[in-house]
């Protein structure tokens, strides 16, 4: 048979091979030299060290007699075992015990010390044992603490003393033969360790650095989902500590105060036993006018107590009765409220209108309560810049409303003066009462007080009434005689009381009050008339809004006799503005599909165009606008409902407003830019007054691709805005009308309005 | 014998008289390693070419063949004076360097012509078994260093720091901070390259191994580019598998001898332990906790306060006097510790680079009244991308060629049947371990093809994957074995499992000798997944 004739298949670990034995198979020596189809296996050794001599030889040995023999093993340096001191070395005897040894995680030996005393520490030991008595744990102990203390340079002698708390002579002659030993000490320390690597790296090559970390492999690269989540539950963890710290350091205080009051209460009696006040005549003699100070034992106490207990409310949701709390006037941040408010569209059951006061009292009370033991790490309370490790989140009382940072977003901080305040009236009310607004009745002409409005199911309006310390005083006011105190000193912050679940704790004096809200949020229309009051009124108005500063808003109404005319107005508002949206939802939905069409794109170039803007801002942004056009359609709806509507002058008043409070937060800057450009629409005037918000989002979102794409060139981009929006069909009318007035009216030239514009348009980029 | 008139080097190959284990003489050619001076007399260390490094010895001038002395050549494969060992591509300014020093050094023949007197297949040989460092990074400075330190020490075992170390980087690893971090390990040869960040990643993920040719003179083929990877060893495992370790310092042995318990063992190879140590003439181990002292009184201090009588870990397997304890490298650190370093005295290829965090360690212990005496051991990876399932291997020598190494691999085995997987040891293997794992699987496998049953008068058969799946020996391993038994067979077209008479003999014969066997049913072993514990 020829060997090379044919190739033996490969190998196959799967297919059964037979056994045979050599007897059965006379004919096998043929098949011995194909052997070599089955592929090599590596022995698995070093190369250079299978060609060693005494291992081929072994090999090669077992391979001819099938097993070893004494000379052809590999040769080995010689061991010992004949130690004859062992017995004496290890004493005693160790029982095997029934059970496999099981062993405990925590061991004990901490406590002994590593330092092991030599023949040499034995001479000083027993020269110190003439005059002292000292065991050689002792002695251990002192050089193992001495020892470890010190690293590169050695402790010194005052340092020994503390450290070692012995009578100074042993202390002294220890610690000068330690330091003497010490110095003739060849390694580095008298212990001696393994050589430790060095965190830069020069030990890399030390062939006696052994056991180094390995910091690759700590790397959670499998987990990195997992990371910001742990992350988060440490921080919140660590919260939780810090918090638990603070309640364990008032019971401390608690029970020193206790444990004293029993001193005192000791001492009181003793010193009563020993006067002989035995009926207690000059205990009460005494007491009596230290009455008033009894009441006092709890003031360490109380302030912490009580923040804590808003802490829990604040973590359980609850709304309840808020506890006295001195509130800082903070200017709400613009976008924070158009954020809200476009989720209340979503949710309208939730009052989302609360929420930065909230989130602000939160704030004050974290700092307050939990300063002493909160370590502020990498900022994550104050700015967290993380979006994704918002710390806390179940204590957040705000939940998903809450503000949360965009990652590559840069926030500005919101600018206090009158010109960049949020561009509503509104900003009033949430100076003074948050989300709250003085609110009054036409029909029953009366105040009821403090209120809100949101949209309850199925688009029915809810007034949420909130009940303050003014009520009783409010109630009987007359509307136009309607004086609020001033803002800073709101004793108490408002509750909310849903008209429809009765509030257990409201007085029968509510009842009335509920009545009317009732009758407010199921009759809408009710309130109809205001608007129209208000905007006879809006020609002084605008005067007054215009130089109105801050807090001083509702003073100069009340002197105008004003109602709250602007909350009002930007209350209802905000109302009108949900039925708005509810309706542009179904139109969205039922008609108009080719807007939908030209919406869309404009808005996803805007977004491509500007990368900075990401879709959230852009989103928002659109929000902004959105209210834009509320405002001004809102006049147009009290006209519907058939009360003749003076809008020009008011609706003037509005844009004037918004032009001058553009600039504080982003929606702000773009109600600006639609303002600015709008100069150069040729055909403003002839459009129709209906038009809905999607269409405004359109017109801008190009206005501001424009912009930000030219900046130095604003005047055709303005052009491009305009015919885009006429092609639109549905362009902001009644912007251009106001913005012309404005601009007429303040005696602006085009090219101011244009630089204003460009500047906003800016500042959109950063963001 | 030595020629007072010619200077012995280090790098020098000579005849060195050595008994055989028939106790005749014998002059195999040896290395000069190092050389020192005691007072009186001078000490040779030499390594027996083709002989394993753990008989290498420190000898004196008259075991020595000065007349067929050869000195190392200019680009020897050899370490030079400075025990530079000589295989490495070296940097330009190296060459330099050495030409001045040998020039000055070598009085009587030039270091730059090779001495004629060895024949060269043998020299070529030689160049093979050592390919030793291959790190061209040296840099002038480190040599100085040396120099001085050399000045400083009487003897020459000098303790250089030697910036050589490339280690294996892991290919693929991938995400840059990896490759950050790599770069901050700071090896000298990498921090001479300047890139801007983004090209340095790239560099260092795309082809690791051919970093290190920026550096080599244009020419010169480093054979094995991989060990030129300036990096720290591998991460997993606990073998190196390349020798760049191997500069002059952990090339010798740097304990003399380590007392535990009964028992003295010489170590056969460097082991890190604390430098101050490795001049003592005995080391002293405590037998249960495995820590080291200076002397017999600290021993016997110690032994007052510790009061362990078995490993520190739990014990899984106990039958008859042998017991095994697992012990977690992360758990009981100080223990793993000091367990790794006295096995690095009996292995060559352990690396001691990295903690022992991601090992397991199975101590096989034998009992007596005293407790629980160390036998042997071995390290298993708590998660083995390789299907290892043995990472080191070791019976202390006191117990060797008794079988205990066996009993150590069959309860390897034993673990990974639990687990359900097959399992191999670690590579490389050393010749003990070769020999001690060929003969396992020999007699295992043999062991089940001589008890299979032909069933309805058919010839028995088996496949290689049910062996395998029956002994958890990798497939690999079971081929190997069958190959090196010469079982397999090509028999009219297919192939057989043929089973000589002198294998069958043979094997009968091993298996009468083979006293010592685990029984599964005393293992008490839950395996658990380390994968889901997170970090080891």
């Amino acid at each position: 048979m020829s060997k090379l004739s044919f190739r033996a298949r490969a190998l196959d670990a799967a297919k059964p091979l037979p056994i045979y034995r050599n007897k059965d198979l006379p004919d096998l020596t043929d098949c011995v030299s194909i052997n070599r189809a089955v592929p090599q296996m590596p022995t698995g050794m070093e190369k250079e060290e299978e060609s060693e001599h005494h291992l081929q030889r072994a090999i090669s040995a077992q391979q001819v007699f099938r097993e070893k023999k004494e000379s052809m093993v590999i040769p080995v340096p010689e061991a010992e075992s004949n130690i004859t001191y062992y017995d004496r070395l290890y004493k005693g005897e160790f029982r095997i015990p029934k059970q496999l040894i099981h062993i405990q995680p925590l061991g004990l030996d901490n406590e002994l010390p590593d330092y092991d005393m030599d023949s040499e520490d034995e001479t000083l030991l027993n020269r110190l044992n003439r005059k002292m008595e000292l065991k050689p744990v002792q002695f251990e102990i002192m050089m193992d603490r001495l020892e470890k203390a010190s690293t590169n340079q050695l402790v010194t002698l005052q340092e020994a003393k503390l450290l070692l708390n012995e009578d100074d002579y042993l202390l002294k002659s220890v610690y000068d033969y330690w330091v003497r030993k010490r110095k003739n000490c060849r390694g580095p320390s008298l212990i001696p360790q393994i050589k430790q690597e060095k965190r830069d790296g020069s030990s890399n090559n030390d062939a006696y650095v052994a056991f180094r970390r390995r910091t690759e492999k700590m790397q959670t690269r499998k987990n990195r989902k997992n990371d910001e989540v742990s992350y988060e539950k440490m921080l919140k963890l660590r919260r939780e500590f810090s918090r638990t710290m603070s309640i364990l350091e008032m019971i401390k205080k608690r029970e020193k105060s206790k444990r004293e009051l029993l001193h005192l209460t000791l001492e009181v009696f003793e010193k009563r036993y020993q006067i002989g006040d035995f009926s207690g005549e000059i205990l009460t003699e005494v007491t009596v006018p230290l009455a008033e100070k009894t009441i006092y034992p709890a003031p360490i106490s109380l302030p912490f107590s009580s923040r804590h207990k808003a802490e829990s409310k604040i973590k359980s949701h609850n709304s309840g009765p808020k506890h006295l709390h001195p509130f800082t006037v903070k200017p709400e941040l613009h976008f924070d409220f158009v954020r809200s408010h476009k989720k209340y569209n979503k949710r309208p059951r939730l009052d989302t209108f609360r929420q930065p006061g909230r989130l602000e009292r939160q704030q004050t009370i974290n700092k307050a309560d939990i300063k002493q033991y909160d370590f502020h790490s990498s900022g994550e309370e104050d700015y967290p810049l993380s979006p994704a490790s918002e710390p806390d989140e179940e204590n957040d009382p705000d939940g998903i409303f809450a503000f949360r940072r965009k990652a590559g977003c840069s926030y500005n901080a919101p600018l206090v003066d009158q010109s960049c305040s949020p561009h509503w009236q509104q900003t009033d009310q949430d100076r003074l009462w948050q989300r709250n607004c003085l609110t009054a009745l036409s029909v029953p002409r009366r105040c009821i007080a403090v209120a809100r409005g949101r949209v309850g199911r199925g688009g029915r309006v809810v007034l949420d009434r909130t009940s303050s310390d003014l009520d009783r005083a409010l109630r009987h006011l007359d509307p136009d005689m309607f004086y609020p105190s001033a803002d800073s000193i709101v004793p108490d912050l408002p509750v909310h009381t849903n008209t429809n679940s009765h509030n257990s704790r409201s007085s029968p004096q509510r009842s009335l009050t509920q009545l009317l809200s009732d009758i407010q949020a199921c009759r809408w229309k009710f309130f109809r008339p205001r608007p129209l009051q208000e905007n006879s009124r809006g020609e002084d108005k605008k005067g007054t809004a215009q130089v109105e500063k801050g807090g001083a808003t509702l003073l100069s109404n009340s002197v105008s006799g004003g109602f709250t005319e602007e909350q009002f107005h930007s209350h209802q508002q905000q109302l009108v503005q949900m039925h708005k949206q509810l309706q542009q939802q179904e139109l969205q939905q039922n008609s108009t599909a080719p807007e939908l069409h030209t919406h869309l794109p404009n808005t996803a170039s805007s977004d491509c165009m500007s990368k900075t803007l990401d879709s959230a801002s852009a989103h928002f942004a659109a929000s902004a606008v959105v209210n834009t056009p509320n405002n001004e359609n809102r006049p147009q709806i009290a006209s519907v409902n058939g009360v003749l509507p003076n809008s020009g002058n008011f609706r003037q008043a509005k844009s004037n407003h918004s032009v001058q409070s553009g600039g504080g937060g982003e929606s702000g800057s773009l109600v600006r830019m639609t303002n600015a450009s709008s100069p150069q629409l040729p055909v403003p005037q002839s459009l129709p007054h209906g038009h809905g918000h999607l269409s405004t989002v359109s017109a801008v979102s190009p206005a501001h691709k424009h912009h930000s794409a030219r900046l130095c060139a604003p005047s055709p981009s303005a052009l491009k805005l305009a015919s885009v929006a006429s092609s639109l069909d549905r362009v902001p009318k009644v912007t251009p009308t106001s913005a012309i007035d404005v601009a007429r009216e303040n005696h602006e030239p085009e090219r101011l309005a244009l630089n204003g514009l460009s500047e906003t348009t800016v500042a959109m980029e950063v963001t | 014998m030595a020629d007072s008139s010619v200077e012995i080097i280090e790098g020098c190959r000579l005849p060195v008289l050595r008994k055989n284990q028939e106790n005749e003489d014998e002059w195999p050619l040896a290395e000069i390693l190092s050389v020192k001076d005691i007072p009186g007399r001078k000490l040779y260390y030499v390594h027996y070419i083709d002989f394993n490094k753990r008989l290498d010895e420190w000898v004196t001038p008259d075991r020595l063949d000065m007349k067929k002395l050869q000195f190392p050549k200019k680009e020897a494969k050899t370490p030079t004076k400075n025990g530079l060992p000589g295989s490495r591509p070296s940097s330009p300014e190296r060459d330099v360097k050495r030409k001045a020093e040998s020039v000055s050094l070598a009085t009587q023949v030039t270091a730059a012509t090779p001495v004629p007197s060895l024949p060269s297949s043998a020299e070529a040989s030689q160049a093979s078994v050592y390919p030793a460092m291959r790190d061209p990074s040296f840099s002038i400075k480190s040599r100085e260093e040396h120099e001085q330190l050399t000045s400083l020490t009487t003897n020459g075992t000098t303790r250089r720091l030697i910036p050589s170390q490339p280690g294996r980087k892991r290919k693929n690893c991938g995400g840059t901070d990896e490759m950050v971090k790599v770069f901050q390990n700071n090896n000298p040869r990498c921090s001479t390259v300047f890139l801007p960040p983004g090209e340095m990643v790239k560099v260092f993920q795309n082809n690791n191994p051919r970093c290190s040719t920026v550096f080599l003179p244009p020419g010169e083929d480093s054979q094995d580019s991989s060990d030129g990877i300036p990096s720290a060893p591998r991460m997993t495992g606990s073998l190196v598998s390349d020798r760049s370790h191997d500069d002059i310092v952990t090339r010798m042995k740097n304990i003399d001898c380590i007392e535990l318990g009964r028992h003295r063992l010489k170590p056969w190879y460097f082991s890190p332990y604390p430098q101050e140590l490795t001049t003592l003439p005995i080391l002293y181990l405590c037998e249960f906790c495995l820590k080291y002292r200076k002397s017999l009184k600290c021993l016997q201090r110690h032994l007052t306060k510790c009061n362990l009588r078995h490993p520190p870990g739990n014990e899984i397997y106990r039958k008859g006097t042998i017991s095994f304890f697992e012990i977690d490298g992360r758990k009981n650190k100080t223990y793993s510790q000091n367990l790794c370093l006295l096995a690095k005295c009996f292995l060559d290829h352990k690396t001691l680079y990295y903690d022992t965090d991601p090992f397991l360690f199975y101590v096989m212990t034998e009992y007596d009244s005293k407790g629980f005496h160390i036998v042997g051991y071995f390290s298993k990876e708590k998660e083995s991308t390789e299907d290892y399932n043995v990472a080191c291997i070791l019976t202390l020598p006191p117990y060797q060629r008794r079988g205990y190494g066996k009993l150590l691999i069959e309860f390897s085995y034993e673990l990974s049947k639990v687990e359900g997987k097959t399992g191999t040891p670690e590579k490389p293997l050393s010749d003990l371990g070769l020999l001690s794992y060929r003969s396992y699987w020999s007699q295992t496998i043999l062991e089940i093809l001589m008890n299979l049953k032909s069933e309805n008068g058919e010839r028995p058969q088996i496949t290689i994957n049910e062996i395998s799946e029956i002994t958890s020996v990798k497939k690999e391993d079971v081929i190997s074995t069958l190959q090196y038994l010469n079982l397999i067979n090509y028999y009219k077209g297919q192939y057989i499992l043929n089973l000589s008479e002198d294998i069958v003999e043979g094997h009968e014969r091993a298996m009468q000798k083979r006293h010592l066997r685990i029984d599964p049913k005393c293992l008490h072993f839950t395996p658990k997944d380390w994968s889901k514990r997170g970090k080891w």
